[in-house]
């Protein structure tokens, strides 16, 4: 049996339609007009045991839609979903038992009890055993180093404690699924590690099957072995995520500065005739050649360059996810990109 | 901050109580029985008033509305239980706290100021049934007015108007008895009185066994009555929820 089955899977929700003004205001009052707004256009989806699915999108894609939907939150205007063999929607209690979920930007814990009481609250909510409870409880105090904030109330930990101890709550009844919803959004740069970690492990070690959304590429390539981008409604691109990135990450920027004695144009030729890549002209003193990982290396380039002129500087700029999705969608970058890798 | 909020609670509802128990006092001054209660069932009969006013009162409706009004309660559903069974517990969990410092009051009253008259009830077992119900009577409504909050924002507005009601037409300040034939008529066609001029006139004797069985059977009839309607607008309130994206 797959994990998550979904066929032709669309949602539409209902968005009031009001005029502008006052006027508008007061019409919208008395006659409310609704208007269907499409969330979700027709989403197939087959995850087996034991993937890790990174779900990804701009605001607005379906990505959270998308989530409540499987976890049973929201049913769908149209389509076959099962998750575990489970009707989400209609089997609610039966299908949540099976599942565990974390939705980054609310808790499941209760805001005035201390994490450790709701912890027992839960355990007795899924009848959790004993053993299983106090194993977990251990464990996931370890790896998520819960020990020091276990007593105090949820309403005073920060985000970051609070995020570790919803993940520990929400997998206490040993759920062979979990979803995440922008896990590591608001997080420091420590609290993201320790959360990438924790999740790696539970899916390599303890093979729960995971399926989560996140803006932050580096979430997906830490946590997922699958990428699915979504894009109006619509699954866009659904692969293997080092296949995605060889493919999409294929055109990487390699910009030189060389020293002013330099004449860029004859740079250019010089790259040009070595590698057969066009570069362009920056200004003076810098030029630009792009070029795919199939085509040549970064250092096989600078060799090249290096070899005839005088560099002063140079920069080798990956893409990043941002632009690997507007190049999915063929829409012309802006400039000048960001860049992400740096050397010098 | 906790507990200064539910310091506060209960010093108002003795506030309360005391002005009530001083209005009355002047009111019985010329010695005279009012609704058939005399001075010193009449201190019973505030005393109840307090206990059962006090009972699920500390911000009852606003714990359950507020998962409502601030979209977390889409959350709520992510957990193997009903969202009734949830919120009955949470209910039955506050009236634990509250039986403790109710009942830390009721001490302080009946040794000090009021001295209590037992029930003079035929069925003892009729009249724990009573304030049972009305405690779950209570429970209920608070649910109901909470689940309002799917098209509203104003709980306070329904808390104020179920308040007033609650105030005037179930006995719970001065015994029904005392209203004109014909509200007296309308107070009994609706649910309030249920929630305290039943286990009062059970308490006090004023109805036969058998009438007092009828009270009794109207609560429980008045509370699946309300927790049916309950059912159903929460089910309508999750398909608004539904169709708005939550």
């Amino acid at each position: 049996m797959r994990t998550i089955e979904v066929r032709g899977l669309r949602k539409e929700y209902r968005i009031p339609e009001k005029e502008p003004g006052l006027a508008g205001t007061v019409k919208h009052f008395i006659r409310p007009r609704y208007r269907a707004k499409p969330a979700l256009a027709g989403i197939d989806l087959d995850i087996e045991p034991g993937e890790s699915v990174g779900y990804l999108g701009s605001n607005g894609a379906g990505k959270s839609t998308t989530i409540k939907i499987l976890t049973g939150l929201l049913s769908p205007t149209d389509g076959y979903v099962r998750v575990n063999g489970f009707d989400p929607h209609r089997e609610r209690k039966r299908h949540v038992r099976e599942i565990g979920a974390v939705f980054g930007h609310r808790t499941g814990l209760w805001w005035d009890l201390p994490v450790i009481d709701s912890f027992k609250t839960l355990s007795s909510m899924y009848r959790i055993p004993d053993a299983t409870y106090r194993a977990n409880l251990k464990l996931f105090t370890e790896l998520l180093e819960l020990e020091e904030f276990l007593s105090v109330p949820v309403r005073q930990l920060s985000l970051g404690q609070r995020m570790r101890a919803d993940l520990a709550a929400a997998l206490l009844h040993d759920p062979k699924l979990i979803f995440l919803d922008e896990p590591t959004g608001g997080l420091d740069v420590n609290s993201k590690v320790a959360v990438r970690q924790f999740i790696r492990h539970l899916n390599q070690q303890q093979g729960t099957t995971i399926f989560l959304t996140s803006h932050d590429m580096a979430d997906i390539e830490g946590m997922c072995n699958r990428l699915i981008i979504l894009d109006r409604g619509s699954a866009v691109l659904d692969e293997d995520i080092d296949k995605a990135k060889h493919r999409l990450a294929a055109d990487r920027r390699l910009v030189v500065t060389v020293s002013d004695t330099e004449d860029v144009a004859e740079v250019a030729r010089t790259v040009h005739n070595a590698s057969g890549l066009t570069c362009t002209m920056l200004d003076r003193q810098r030029l630009s050649c792009e070029f795919g990982r199939t085509e040549a290396t970064a250092a096989h380039l600078v060799g090249v360059i290096m070899r005839a002129h005088e560099i002063v500087d140079f920069e080798l700029r990956e893409p990043t996810l941002e632009q690997m999705v507007r190049r999915l969608f063929q829409q012309p970058p802006p400039s000048p990109p960001p860049a992400e890798v740096r050397s010098r | 901050m906790y507990r200064g909020r539910y310091v506060v609670g209960v010093l108002i509802s003795l506030v309360q109580i005391t002005v009530l128990y001083y209005i009355w006092r002047a009111i019985m001054s010329g010695g005279q029985r009012h609704a058939g209660y005399d001075w010193p069932q009449m201190q019973t009969y505030l005393l109840l008033s307090f206990l059962l006013t006090l009972v699920l009162s500390f911000g009852t409706e606003e714990r359950v509305s507020a998962s409502i009004r601030d979209g977390s309660v889409s959350l709520e559903l992510l957990k193997p239980v009903h969202y009734m069974t949830l919120r009955v517990t949470e209910l039955i969990a506050a009236l634990f706290v509250e039986l403790l410092s109710v009942g830390l009051c009721l001490a302080l009253f009946v040794s000090t100021v009021l001295p209590a008259v037992p029930p003079e009830t035929g069925s003892r077992f009729l009249l724990v049934l009573s304030f049972l119900l009305a405690v779950a009577l209570k429970a209920t409504i608070a649910i109901t007015t909470g689940v309002l909050c799917f098209w509203t924002t104003n709980v306070l507005g329904l808390i104020a108007c179920r308040q007033a009601l609650a105030l005037m037409l179930s006995g719970a300040m001065f015994p029904l008895q005392m209203l004109p034939d014909w509200l007296h008529t309308v107070a009994y066609a609706l649910p309030f009185q249920s929630f305290f001029n039943t286990p009062t006139m059970i308490y006090f004797g004023r109805v036969g066994t058998a009438d007092a069985a009828g009270l009794v059977a109207l609560q429980g009839a008045w509370l699946i009555a309300l927790a049916g309607m309950t059912a159903l607008l929460l089910n309508r309130g999750f398909r608004r929820l539904d169709s708005y994206g939550g």
